[in-house]
């Protein structure tokens, strides 16, 4: 399995921190705070795609995760080991 | 033996106040994460001079002005706190001097936080039952300003003081039905007072809201055979706005139905539940009511109350 960008967007929708019309254009290389995903909607961001991904993700690799980019690259780094 | 419940709740919440408007600058926090994020616009604080035990009097005092109520009937009182006056005594004998009740009056504290005031309601309720009691009260009071660093961003702008103190009688306006517990204590280090000092570590605590509340519901509802159509408000602990959405989205309740009441005082802790209920006890159209209390331990309760009426 790999996590896509449209995995990450979707849930972003289903967990209802962006509306679909704004989450649709968030850029893969932009930190996530300056796309309208604060700190709080980035927890439950990464809480919905441990859940569906089946991992956990610990409090210090948290800070590492600023992007899009960065947390697919995690995730798709921690599934493949 | 007639049906125990909650009578009447009375509430205290301190009139001073802090502004989390007036510390954007200082925890570089702006108007849309206080509305929509914490939810908190401003957080009561207690006087320094007011002990644990004086805001549970307060709310007493409060009580008072809603009904008529004979001390000597008073057959145990329980209070609610892990923020007590002193480690010995018990905050429970305290408030028991300090309203002047009978010898014969039991009191114990229960050390919970803000999953308390549901594990307050069976403990009491069943020690209430087992010993054939009339009348019960049930403080809750948790003055976090007596642990917050004020300079800590993660809890100096979310939690507020107040006490409340629920009747417990054979002539309830609402009885409880089936309840849930539940601990999660790999994670008992999220939510921690070391050194006089609280420590909250929003992530664990977001996560375990998230995690463990909505399927708390489900199977609340379930061996209630009840279902969430059924429920006319959901009160739970007021967390924060984002984990009270985030639940609500996950439950996909009707938000209308989930009450949001912490923007004027903060988080109460195990207050929390009751300050809600003594609004929505007095609206007839609530026959049913749901409440969730989840935190410290990481532990969480929930039941529903349901609407006595004079033929049930």
């Amino acid at each position: 399995m790999q996590l896509t960008n449209s995995d990450v967007i979707k849930a972003v929708i289903d967990a209802e921190i962006l509306p679909e019309s704004e989450a649709s254009l968030l850029k893969e290389g932009v930190k996530l705070d300056e796309q309208g995903v604060d700190s709080l909607a980035f927890y439950n961001l990464l809480l919905v795609l441990e859940e569906r991904c089946g991992i956990h993700i610990p409090d210090n690799e948290v800070n590492q995760l600023h992007t899009m980019k960065d947390i697919i690259d995690y995730f798709n780094s921690k599934m493949a080991g | 033996m007639n049906m125990l419940g909650i009578e009447n709740i009375a509430s205290y919440i301190p009139e001073a106040r802090i502004s989390n408007f007036d510390r954007q600058e200082t925890f570089g926090i702006d108007a849309k994460f206080i509305e929509q994020r914490i939810g908190v616009r401003q957080i009561a604080l207690k006087s320094n001079l007011e002990e644990t035990s004086d805001l549970c009097v307060t709310a007493f005092s409060n009580l008072l002005q809603k009904l008529v109520l004979h001390k000597e009937e008073i057959e145990v009182l329980v209070v609610i706190t892990q923020n007590p006056d002193t480690n010995i005594p018990h905050t429970s004998a305290i408030v028991h001097k300090k309203l002047d009740l009978p010898e014969t009056c039991a009191c114990f504290d229960i050390s919970l936080g803000c999953s308390g005031y549901v594990y307050g309601l069976s403990v009491v309720l069943s020690f209430m039952s087992t010993n054939g009691f009339k009348k019960g009260l049930l403080f809750t009071a948790d003055p976090y300003s007596k642990i917050i660093d004020p300079s800590d961003k993660g809890t100096a702008l979310l939690f507020g003081d107040a006490a409340t103190v629920t009747l417990l009688s054979e002539q309830p306006s609402f009885t409880p039905l089936k309840f849930t517990y539940g601990t999660s204590s790999k994670e008992y280090s999220s939510l921690l007072c070391q050194q006089g000092k609280l420590f909250m570590n929003g992530r664990e605590i977001f996560n375990f809201a998230a995690k463990h509340i909505p399927p708390d519901v489900t199977h609340l509802l379930r061996i209630n055979q009840k279902t969430v159509q059924d429920i006319d408000k959901f009160v739970f602990h007021q967390g924060s706005k984002y984990i009270l959405d985030t639940i609500s989205t996950r439950l996909k309740l009707d938000t209308q139905k989930v009450v949001f009441d912490m923007a004027e005082y903060g988080n109460t802790v195990s207050s929390s539940i009751p300050i809600i209920l003594e609004k929505e006890i007095t609206g007839l159209e609530n026959r049913l009511i749901l409440i969730s209390g989840f935190g410290v331990g990481l532990s969480w309760s929930s039941t529903l109350l349901e609407r006595r009426t004079l033929c049930s």
